[in-house]
């Protein structure tokens, strides 16, 4: 699929591929991205893959030299023999009690459903990450039960502590860092997301197939105390690596 | 290391910024960097400074230091009325400080923000690869009063460096910059885009993330909603006030307000040194006149 170039400034080319969040449009936008990554290091600072768009920042100018035509070339002979990395699989571990529980009232109420229900609904589905942004490693979720979407908080609040998992709208997420945030807050993770002081700072990456596995408060404070014996050990687990 | 200065004042805000953080954008990491890359890099050439430099960007001013050991620095940007010991010094100008001197920094009178650079560069903590602050992520240490800066051993060369005045960039009211259209484009009402690049825009508020203006609004034909996607330094974001946002070196790296344009590079400096108050405006680039983005 030949993408619509966006030149956004002398180094800097989007690559549109659609318009809608879309799990095939998704995987062209890995391919592209995986492809800038391998055959243009020389030219290329970095490329950020999203839902439907590929943005790429070069170090020299690419307007009105060839190079864009060149890798529109190069992509017509390389997608057609696409070699597409497996996706990670990852499962987060949640606990979806008090006093992590914030919002999961109002996520069931809103939907005519239990709790026990959402929670649930929310474990049993596999999540794709499509885009890495908004926060350090904040996770855009796509694969949400539609009989779980909540709309978003009217009043965000000022604090949402990290390890928080939400829904907002359409989407499920889970906070990097502290943060001011809108979404209905239904449990926590104790993996922190985003650590410096990790030989692998950030856990998820854009094409992560993420699920949740409900935990204890028990569980949750078991994993906790590991971390802080090992936190890279508990990642490395997580990885499968 | 060596140990140059103490932060007696610690002003309005400053921060540690080298060249920037590349390679994290697609884990929400923006770059950062200068606000201002043409005095950072005009800066560090008059210090003669090679590769991976940090410097004290400094906003508004209103900082004291206070020299721990003998060194050569300079200070470029904007005017900050610095003096040593009560005296005034010449910006754009290498100049020395001596065990226990106070360099103080006034109010800025022309532009927003300077560049405090000692020769060899300051040396903060290396994270992913950068000294860039990115307090929001907890990536470097904020600067507080009593804090000791470092950087290295360098001799004092044996005369004092500066730039060619005409050189030296100016900083004054009412500017235009050049702005790549956006793709969003032909959401917004025909009429108030023709307005947006005919008149001028003046800065309320603002920070390394996002400086926010004021002018006729640029509305939508109808309310719209997109799928989020990547930002940088430089894009102008239209929330449904219709009061364009740029974003600035700190900026989220995704968002999903519609935008209608951004900034080319090169014109980035200008808009960074805009104090609260002052005007902007905006001009459609075309690239050397050849039609681009349809």
């Amino acid at each position: 699929m030949i993408p619509k170039m966006i030149i956004q400034d002398r180094k800097v080319c989007s690559f549109l591929f659609g318009q809608e969040i879309n799990g095939e449009t998704f995987q062209i936008v890995r391919a592209f991205d995986q492809f800038i990554i391998e055959r243009y290091k020389r030219i290329v600072i970095e490329s950020v893959p999203s839902y439907h768009m590929v943005t790429v920042f070069f170090n020299k100018s690419i307007v009105h030299t060839k190079v864009l035509q060149e890798i529109m070339e190069a992509w017509s002979t390389y997608s057609l023999h696409l070699q597409l990395k497996e996706s990670r699989k990852i499962t987060i571990p949640v606990c979806y009690e008090t006093p992590f529980s914030l919002d999961l009232e109002r996520v069931a109420t809103e939907n005519h459903l239990s709790v026990e229900k959402v929670v649930k609904m929310h474990c049993e589905s596999l999540y794709t990450v499509f885009l890495i942004g908004f926060l350090p490693g904040f996770p855009y979720l796509g694969g949400l039960r539609e009989e779980i979407y909540c709309p978003r908080l009217d009043v965000p609040r000022r604090l949402v502590e990290k390890g928080s998992v939400g829904i907002g709208g359409k989407q499920t997420g889970i906070y990097p860092i502290d943060s001011p945030g809108g979404w209905n807050i239904i449990g926590k993770t104790p993996i922190p997301l985003f650590d410096l002081n990790r030989s692998r700072p950030f856990l998820l990456q854009a094409g992560d197939q993420l699920s949740f596995k409900r935990i204890t408060m028990e569980q949750f404070q078991e994993i906790e105390y590991q971390l802080k014996e090992d936190s890279n050990a508990v990642i490395e687990s997580l990885l499968g690596s | 290391m060596k140990p140059l200065l103490k932060v007696v004042r610690k002003g309005v805000y400053s921060s540690l910024q080298d060249n920037g953080r590349f390679g994290y954008r697609r884990f929400g990491i923006p770059t950062a960097g200068p606000m201002d890359p043409l005095s950072f890099q005009l800066g560090n050439k008059i210090a003669e400074n090679v590769g991976e430099n940090a410097a004290l960007e400094i906003f508004y001013g209103g900082m004291t230091f206070q020299s721990v050991a003998t060194h050569e620095y300079v200070l470029v940007g904007a005017n900050m009325n610095a003096t040593v010991n009560g005296r005034g010094i010449n910006p754009w100008k290498t100049f020395v400080l001596k065990e226990g001197d106070l360099l103080k920094l006034k109010f800025s009178s022309d532009g927003a923000i300077a560049y405090l650079i000692p020769i060899g560069g300051f040396k903060g903590r290396e994270i992913l690869n950068s000294q860039s602050n990115y307090l929001k992520a907890n990536i470097g240490s904020p600067i507080t009063e009593g804090m000791i800066l470092y950087g290295e051993n360098f001799p004092l060369n044996k005369y004092r460096k500066g730039l060619y005045s005409k050189w030296i960039p100016s900083f004054s009211n009412e500017k235009a910059v050049r702005v790549v259209v956006s793709h969003h484009i032909h959401h917004f009402m025909e009429q108030d885009i023709e307005r947006f690049f005919s008149s001028t825009y003046q800065l309320s508020t603002g920070d390394r993330m996002g400086y926010y203006l004021q002018g006729p609004p640029i509305q939508t034909k109808r309310k719209v909603d997109l799928l989020s996607e990547p930002t940088m330094f430089g894009t102008i974001q239209v929330p449904s006030n219709g009061q364009p946002i740029v974003l600035m070196a700190d900026a989220q790296t995704v968002g999903g307000y519609p935008t209608i344009g951004k900034i080319v590079e090169e014109d980035l400096w200008k808009v960074a040194q805009l104090r609260i108050g002052e005007c902007i405006s905006f001009r459609k680039e075309t690239f050397d006149g050849k039609a681009i983005n349809d």
